[in-house]
């Protein structure tokens, strides 16, 4: 017996108990709260925040706290892109120092002329100069792998999406969707020696994010990458900042020696922003647009601040991102909550073109093995070079 | 629509069957069964051997019964033939009766009886002209061409005459079916071939002189196709001359020349008693050698008185003179002739020449054509026994062979009457003298069965009567399917032959005779190359 | 060249000795049961369209039902122009005969043709030429109950297909119901129900 089923259930129901306590004790405080949101002015709380010092990742609020917005009319002819990667990480054991990113990408034209582009493209980095990064200041280089290579292949969605975009003539609404978000705070959280972030910022964060707004310009474009389920308390930050006691807010100071649940504003401290909004929110509707106060924004994102909102899909509350070019952009805006809402409807509850753009990238442990059964065998046959048949071979990932 | 193979016709292949049942053979797609007739000789290639033989049956089957239901399925008839004819064929029965060809020796002796049958799958085709020849032999100093066989008009079936005038034989068929023709051509063979002597009870005169076919032609008798070789008697000289065609020679029957036996044999015909005929033959010890003159002259009174002497019924004798009365009016029967004709004829057959009877207007009296040919015949006999006894004792040559032809025979052969005839006792036991009969007749199942049994060729044309085909088939191996092919005889000059002097059964359609080429054919004097080849050799030899 | 795409109806996916499936190039554009097509230029392979299936792309992908709030069916594929990328039609094939020495020999192929190897619709003169004997019927038969279900669907299919090509050929006509009763002649009902089916 590998598993003790009586002794796991046991332990189960123990956990069960307590997360059901927890829920309950949120949705009181998620209804406290949002009776707190609909009473404060936002210039009150930016204020405060302007003035104290915390620890708090609270958003930042450019209009009102407690807005929300129905669902807009959509288009009649529009394009949805939407990209996703997946990745085939190095792997000691594999008979190559390889690792693989399969970006899948979608594009889908709704109304007049509607079609549809599926496909995935593989990238397989096997040299020196793909597997690390150099570092500019040392004679160190960094590894693209584990959480490096997931930076990178983040990087390498977005690149693409703006590539998409940028190559794309028609001039119909467009948004461009990305999985997960726009906030790329990992590149900062690594410790990476900073030409290695210098470089990921500049190679890839801030071209691709320039290339999808120069398109916004020219015609009616939105970029906007979508949390399912999102864990984020940004909003309820903001509510500690407003339901503090102390003026200006100083947390070491007032507050550093006390435990976590027993400071003033613990009375949010069990629910995220997701449970304000369930609530908050009916089926379609959008919050006001808040703007995160991540570092990696304020030190790269200049021009590109990423703002986000929360909807309703009906079927669950989801975090949308969008850059502020977006976000100041009124038609933009209600073009980006339309057409997700509609996504999310097409896709059952989670936008279609994500769920295809997921499935064209997906690499299962079946085709990783197959690649890796390939890959020996290339090595094994003399006659074969990996260079030369790199590209027939990437193609032939997931179909024979 | 027949398959065409070396110019044989192909018709199909063996599928089944036994030696004793016949073959089935299973008919070839190309060919329509309906171009197929009962009686055709057939040849099959076997593995090592061919066999002749001839179709006995034929009949339509299924592979696939069920396949008949198809009808109900499909929407157009072709469909539905298309369908059927996967699973319907025809078959034929055959017999094989003769092998041959085989090994060496076998090409050497002839055909031979087939005592085994062909593997499954032997081709059989219908027999070519040559297969006929081989079989039936070719035309010759002892054969004589009697026809064609069916579906091969080009081929000539023959008659062995030298096996065939061994043994009485028998002519039969119903009114008009040719049996004449038949027996001019077989009469005509015998003379031309000089096989033997015929003598002739003609009692239609249209064996002598000419006859006439049914259409009215006449048709030459065999006087005027071998003259000198044939001398004409006539029983009724004023009927000749009324015909403008002299006989040879008038026939007499002298009063004394009449035996009781004579009287005997006309029992049935005058409807004699049991008494009447013994009594009989107690006259001529009564009344001398003119007893039938001398009774037939007498009175009531006579009559009583000679009743007494020789301790008879009255009435006996009475109904026996009343009944022989008739024999009074026949002009042939004379009182004191000029010569013994009777012994003339004898004579003129000791010769070798011919003798056609002729009864001119006696043609309806039957009771003198009886009386008649008895008397003659029983005379005949007594002197080919004493001759071929006295050649055997002596060793020196036996008389030529004697054929008697004789016409309505049923009506003195029959069960009845048979017994008191001459002419049972002659097909019964004459063949070893060297007489034998031809019994030209309609209604053979009327003849004495031991009479038909003793005759060794049939040559039969149509018969409508079940009773004349079964007397006629009885005892014969592959009756059965014999009497199939003998029901589907066309009403004319058709006949099947089967018997002694044949190896294999055949139907022919009999030679055409009557035109002048048909008679020329038999007044060339044929000569078998080969014999004359081995003549001639000897001859050289012996010089 | 041009031709040949024309003619071209899908390309090889699977491939075994008894026959094939092939992948259309386009959703929905197989060729009916009971077609005739060739594989290859050289040898070319011939064989009967037995089976035609769309289904998703994925093997663990399955559609589901969308169009509750769609008018009609082209509506519902406007809507979701992805479905016709996620879905592929096929089709499979059984192996028939082949071309050797410009002589049709039936029966299965030596070898199978090749994964991704062309299927192209027969020319009439390579269906005529296919066609001249039926010898393949009785393999068609045998494999006609296992192709599609249980009745003799992809036999009475390619027949159909046969007398279509030759509407008013009455020769031909019979020269295949002989055939079909010989190969019947102990399954009556079998030839029945064809028979019937063809309305003939
Ligand atoms: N071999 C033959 N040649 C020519 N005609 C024939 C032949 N056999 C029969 N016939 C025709 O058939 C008719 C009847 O033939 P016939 O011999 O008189 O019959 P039967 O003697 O059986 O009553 C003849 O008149 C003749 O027209
Ligand atoms: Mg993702």
């Amino acid at each position: 017996m590998s598993l003790d089923l009586v002794q796991a259930l046991a332990k189960l129901q123990e956990k069960t108990a307590h997360i059901m306590n927890r829920h309950s004790e949120g949705s009181v405080q998620a209804i406290k709260a949002i009776k707190l949101l609909s009473s404060l002015s936002h210039e009150e709380i930016m204020q405060k925040a302007q003035s104290g010092k915390f620890t708090w990742m609270a958003a930042e609020i450019h209009t009102s706290l407690a807005g929300k917005y129905t669902k807009p009319a959509k288009p009649n002819n529009y394009k949805v892109m939407a990209v996703d990667g997946s990745q085939i990480d190095v792997s000691r054991h594999a008979p190559l120092m390889y690792h693989l990113i399969n970006i899948g990408k979608v594009i889908l034209t709704y109304g007049e002329s509607s079609s549809a582009v599926l496909e995935s493209k593989p990238e397989i980095a096997v040299s020196e100069n793909e597997l690390y990064i150099e570092d500019q200041d040392s004679t160190r280089s960094v590894p693209i792998e584990g959480a490096v290579l997931g930076i990178k292949r983040s990087l390498r969605e977005l690149e693409t999406l703006s590539e998409t975009i940028a190559t794309d003539v028609d001039e119909i609404p467009t948004l461009a969707l990305l999985d997960g978000t726009l906030i790329f705070w990992t590149i900062t959280a690594n410790s990476l020696p900073t030409s290695v972030t210098d470089y990921l910022i500049n190679t890839y964060l801030i071209p691709s994010l320039d290339r999808i707004k120069e398109k916004s310009i020219k015609s009616p474009t939105s970029l906007a990458s979508y949390i399912s389920s999102p864990k984020s308390t940004d909003v309820v930050n903001t509510l500690r900042l407003a339901i503090c006691p102390y003026s200006p807010i100083n947390c070491d100071r007032h507050c550093g020696t006390l435990n976590a649940g027993t400071r003033p504003c613990d009375s949010v401290n069990s629910i995220t922003d997701q449970d304000i909004f369930s609530i908050f929110l009916g089926t379609g509707q959008r919050s006001e647009i808040f703007f995160s106060t991540s570092q990696v924004i304020q030190k790269y994102y200049l021009g590109h601040e990423i703002g986000f909102f929360y909807l309703n899909t009906g079927k669950e509350i989801a975090r949308i991102e969008i850059p502020i070019w977006v976000a100041s952009d009124h038609a933009l805006v209600d073009l980006t909550h339309s057409l997700i809402l509609d996504q999310v409807d097409k896709g059952l509850g989670y936008p279609i073109s994500l769920a295809e753009a997921h499935e064209q990238a997906v690499v299962t442990p079946q085709n990783r093995n197959a690649f890796n059964a390939i890959i020996e065998t290339m090595l094994t046959n003399q006659d074969v070079s990996i260079g030369g048949s790199q590209k027939s071979s990437s193609k032939q990932v997931r179909w024979i | 629509m027949i398959n065409q193979d070396n110019s044989r016709v192909f018709l199909g292949h063996v599928i089944n069957g036994s030696l004793e049942q016949g073959l089935l053979v299973k008919i070839g797609s190309g060919t329509n069964i309906e171009d197929i007739q009962v009686g055709t000789p057939v040849t099959i290639d076997g593995q090592s051997k061919r066999f002749f033989g001839y179709i006995t049956d034929m009949r339509l089957e299924w592979a696939n019964q069920e396949l008949q239901d198809i009808t109900t399925v499909a929407q157009t008839p072709e469909v539905t033939r298309t369908i059927v004819e996967t699973s319907a064929f025809s078959v034929i029965k055959v017999r094989p009766v003769v092998i041959i060809a085989g090994d060496a020796a076998s090409l050497l002796d002839g055909p031979e009886i087939a005592k085994t049958i062909p593997p499954h799958l032997s081709m059989v085709y219908q027999a070519s002209a040559e297969d006929v020849s081989y079989v039936f032999g070719n035309e010759d100093d002892r054969h004589i061409w009697i026809g064609s066989p069916l579906a091969l008009e080009s081929a000539q079936v023959c008659l062995n005459l030298e096996q065939f005038v061994k043994r009485s034989n028998g002519i039969f068929g119903k009114s008009g079916t040719g049996k004449s023709f038949l027996t001019r051509i077989l009469l005509a063979g015998i003379v031309q071939k000089d096989i033997a002597v015929n003598l002739v009870f003609d009692m239609h005169n249209e064996y002598g002189w000419q006859g006439s076919s049914e259409q009215g032609h006449p048709v030459k008798g065999l006087k005027q196709l071998f003259n000198s070789q044939v001398a004409v008697f006539s029983l009724d000289p004023e009927f000749s001359r009324m015909r403008k065609k002299a006989p040879d020679f008038d026939l007499t029957i002298r009063h004394q020349d009449i035996e009781p036996e004579d009287i005997e044999s006309l029992a049935g015909i005058l409807n004699l008693t049991e008494n009447a005929r013994q009594a009989s033959y107690k006259l001529p010890r009564e009344l001398g050698s003119s007893w039938f003159h001398e009774f037939l002259k007498m009175s009531g009174e006579d009559i009583k008185d000679l009743s007494a002497r020789l301790s008879e019924h009255e009435s006996t004798m009475l109904s026996l003179k009343r009944r022989l009365d008739q024999f009074n009016r026949l002009a042939f029967i004379v009182d004191d002739a000029q010569g013994d004709s009777i012994q003339h004829i004898i004579r003129t057959l000791e010769q070798g020449i011919h003798v056609v009877l002729e009864f001119g207007r006696y043609e309806e009296n039957l009771a003198a054509y009886i009386l008649v040919a008895n008397l003659l015949t029983r005379r005949i006999r007594r002197q080919y026994v004493t001759q071929t006894e006295q050649a055997m004792a002596t060793n020196s040559e036996t008389p030529k062979p004697l054929v008697i032809t004789i016409e309505e025979a049923h009506k003195f052969l029959t069960t009845s009457v048979s017994q008191y005839t001459i002419f049972s006792t002659i097909a019964r036991e004459m063949r070893k003298y060297g007489v034998t009969l031809l019994i030209v007749d309609q209604r053979p199942g009327v003849i004495e069965e031991e009479v038909l049994s003793q005759i060794g060729t049939k040559l039969t044309c149509q018969l409508d009567n079940e009773r004349d085909v079964d007397a006629l088939l009885t005892g014969t191996s592959g009756g059965r399917e014999l009497k199939q092919v003998l029901s589907r005889l066309e009403s004319k000059q058709q006949a099947l032959i089967f018997g002694h002097s044949v190896p294999v059964p055949v139907v022919v359609r009999t030679r055409e005779y009557g035109s002048p080429e048909s008679y020329k054919l038999f007044q060339n004097s044929i000569v078998n190359p080969t014999t004359l080849d081995l003549e001639l050799d000897s001859k050289d030899l012996f010089s | 060249m041009n031709m040949s795409i024309q003619n071209r109806l899908g390309e090889i996916v699977e491939s075994n000795s008894n026959g094939f499936v092939a992948q259309c190039y386009d959703l929905y554009q197989a060729p009916v049961i009971g077609t005739l097509v060739r594989v290859g230029t050289d040898n070319p392979t011939f064989g009967i369209v037995s089976y035609v299936s769309t289904e998703g792309l994925n093997s663990d992908r399955k559609a589901i039902a969308r169009g509750k709030d769609e008018t009609s069916i082209t509506e519902l594929y406007a809507n979701n122009p992805q479905i016709a990328q996620l879905l592929v039609t096929s089709f499979e094939v059984v192996s028939m005969g082949y071309l050797k020495d410009n002589h049709i020999s039936y029966g299965l192929p030596a070898r199978p043709p090749e994964i991704h190897a062309f299927v192209f619709s027969c020319s009439q003169s390579e269906l005529d030429h296919f066609f001249t004997e039926l010898d393949f019927l009785s393999l068609l038969a045998a494999r006609s109950i296992s192709a599609v279900g249980q009745a003799d669907e992809l036999l009475i299919s390619t027949l159909r297909f046969m007398l279509d090509l030759y509407p008013a050929h009455v020769t031909f006509t019979q020269k295949l119901v002989k055939e079909l009763a010989q190969l019947f002649h102990s399954d009556l009902n079998r030839l029945k129900l064809i028979i019937r089916r063809l309305k003939l």
